[in-house]
């Protein structure tokens, strides 16, 4: 029963930390179609730009909010001199943002060096319950990834804001002739994206080394994460898909080993877009 | 038609697809208020004038005035800021948002952000369908949806694409009686293959043969201009 309950909770937390992972990029690609290749590299940022803050004396609080307004930063510029002149050319957004993945990893490497750094965990209590442990920090992380989703809920679905980005991303067209102005609310998404991939990149920091691949490990599952959960369900969407990818692996490690789980949740992933090729919350 | 009366005035506009030129010289007017119907067959370059003049469509040449400024260089949503809409004549509506949603984008694109009752208003069905998906909604209830959208905008000037293509002919003449009211208010600009609808619309016609104006004049004139029939027939 204990193992059960700490599994569950366990699956949960990873859950949270998939979908904190995946929501810059849920924005970017599923809202407004970006295929962005450069979200692992603006987890990297954030968590490079978290660790060099704290060592120069920055709490660590304040390092996170300055690495997310710093990725928002990057964002904003890639998005004003590159990728606006490319929103209805998949293809080459795909390969700039690729470009933009290769530069920014080379510009690190130049930067901070290949060595593993760490960022101390500024929450590193756990709560015991029996054998069940309960990690202050990856609970924290979870309760804000959570908040996150929320408020982005209620931006997109209660707000005018909200509702002028839903209805810009279904049809752009029609949305100039309303007289919004498409090429700001496609910044400011992009932007938005931007930031939560740096946001999430800074609160992973302390939970693993960072190098300079660290955003790698989370590139391929966020764009398994989007599609399963279906593209465009920025929030439903990413709960899901972050359980089905992330939080499903833990269960099965239970049973097997860590490289046997992920290949079971790939295969199920693929499984699960053979019969909903639009993913599980999307309508069909 | 004095220059004041004038607030849509279109000269000597040359609108090409690539080496495909499909406007030649356009001409048109249309005052502050009443209806302009422009005709012709499939092809004649209605809808290109349309979106011409809303900017959606770059001109070779030639100028688009609006309420006595130069709006040639303006980008669609500065032009719609200035008062001109526009209501496509396909997809017209954001089919995933709620028929409330797709009138709250109107009202905040617009200068006024008094909520969505003027479109209810004009189009008190829509009242009921409110938390409908604009995607479910009839041919007919989408185009009301869009042109009661694009009226929160407070145009002074609405180009209208084809308000009818796609609707249910018992729709079709309680449409036209909003547009004939909406005549009285502002300006209105119908694209229409509905001849008799778009004539009780508008005061003036003009009719587009190969990207050129081929008839221009009062409706009555050229309701019975023996002319007309060749120029609408396919």
């Amino acid at each position: 029963m204990q193992t059960a309950l700490s599994v569950l909770v366990d699956s949960m937390l990873i859950t949270f930390v998939f979908a904190l992972a995946a929501l810059g990029l849920a924005i970017i690609f599923g809202l407004m179609g970006v295929i962005n290749m450069g979200h692992g590299a603006m987890l990297t940022l954030g968590a490079y730009f978290t660790w060099f803050a704290t060592t120069k004396g920055v709490p660590f609080v304040a390092a996170v909010l300055l690495a997310a307004a710093g990725v928002g930063l990057i964002g904003l510029l890639l998005e004003h001199f590159i990728i606006r002149h490319f929103y209805d050319r998949p293809f080459e957004t795909l390969l700039l943002t690729w470009g933009f993945f290769l530069i920014s990893t080379e510009l690190i490497k130049i930067a901070f060096g290949t060595d593993l750094r760490t960022v101390t965990n500024p929450l590193p209590g756990a709560a015991h319950f029996g054998s069940f442990v309960l990690p202050a920090y990856q609970s924290v992380v979870a309760l804000i990834s959570l908040a996150l989703i929320v408020g982005l809920g209620v931006m997109l679905y209660r707000t005018g804001l909200g509702i002028k980005i839903r209805a810009l991303v279904q049809n752009a067209e029609v949305a100039s002739l309303l007289g919004l102005n498409v090429a700001r609310a496609y910044k400011l998404v992009f932007v938005a994206g931007s930031a939560a991939a740096g946001l999430a990149g800074a609160l992973i920091s302390p939970m693993l080394s960072v190098d300079p691949y660290i955003g790698n490990i989370f590139l391929v599952r966020s764009f398994f994460v989007v599609i399963v959960g279906g593209i465009g369900q920025v929030l439903g969407g990413t709960l899901v898909g972050s359980f089905l990818i992330g939080g499903s692996e833990t269960f099965f490690a239970l049973f097997s080993g860590q490289v046997v789980a992920q290949t079971i949740v790939f295969m199920l992933a693929i499984l699960v877009l053979r019969f909903r090729p639009a993913g599980v919350l999307r309508a069909q | 038609m004095s220059d004041a009366g004038t607030l849509l005035a279109v000269h000597d506009l040359c609108v090409a697809y690539g080496r495909s030129q499909v406007l030649f010289n356009v001409g048109l007017t249309a005052p502050h208020r009443g209806g302009v119907a422009v005709l012709g067959r499939n092809g004649a370059g209605k809808t290109t004038l349309m979106k011409t003049i809303i900017g959606e469509l770059r001109n070779k040449s030639g100028s688009v005035r609006f309420a006595g400024r130069e709006i040639t260089q303006l980008a669609t949503e500065q032009r719609v800021r200035l008062g001109l809409g526009y209501v496509p004549q396909e997809h017209g509506v954001f089919a995933r948002l709620s028929v409330r949603d797709n009138l709250t984008v109107g009202a905040l694109g617009g200068r006024r952000h008094d909520g969505i009752e003027r479109a209810l208003a004009i189009f008190p069905k829509l009242g009921q369908r409110l938390g409908q998906t604009a995607g479910t909604l009839s041919g007919g209830e989408r185009k009301m949806l869009a042109i009661g959208r694009a009226l929160l905008g407070e145009p002074k000037l609405l180009l209208l694409d084809e308000p009818t293509e796609g609707v249910w002919v018992g729709v079709i003449d309680e449409i036209a009686d909003r547009l004939r009211a909406l005549a009285q208010e502002i300006a209105v600009v119908i694209v229409e293959q509905h001849l008799q609808l778009a004539l009780s619309v508008a005061d003036q016609a003009y009719v587009l043969d190969r990207g050129r104006v081929a008839l221009v004049g009062p409706s009555a004139e050229i309701r019975d201009d023996p002319r007309l029939l060749q120029y609408l027939a396919p």
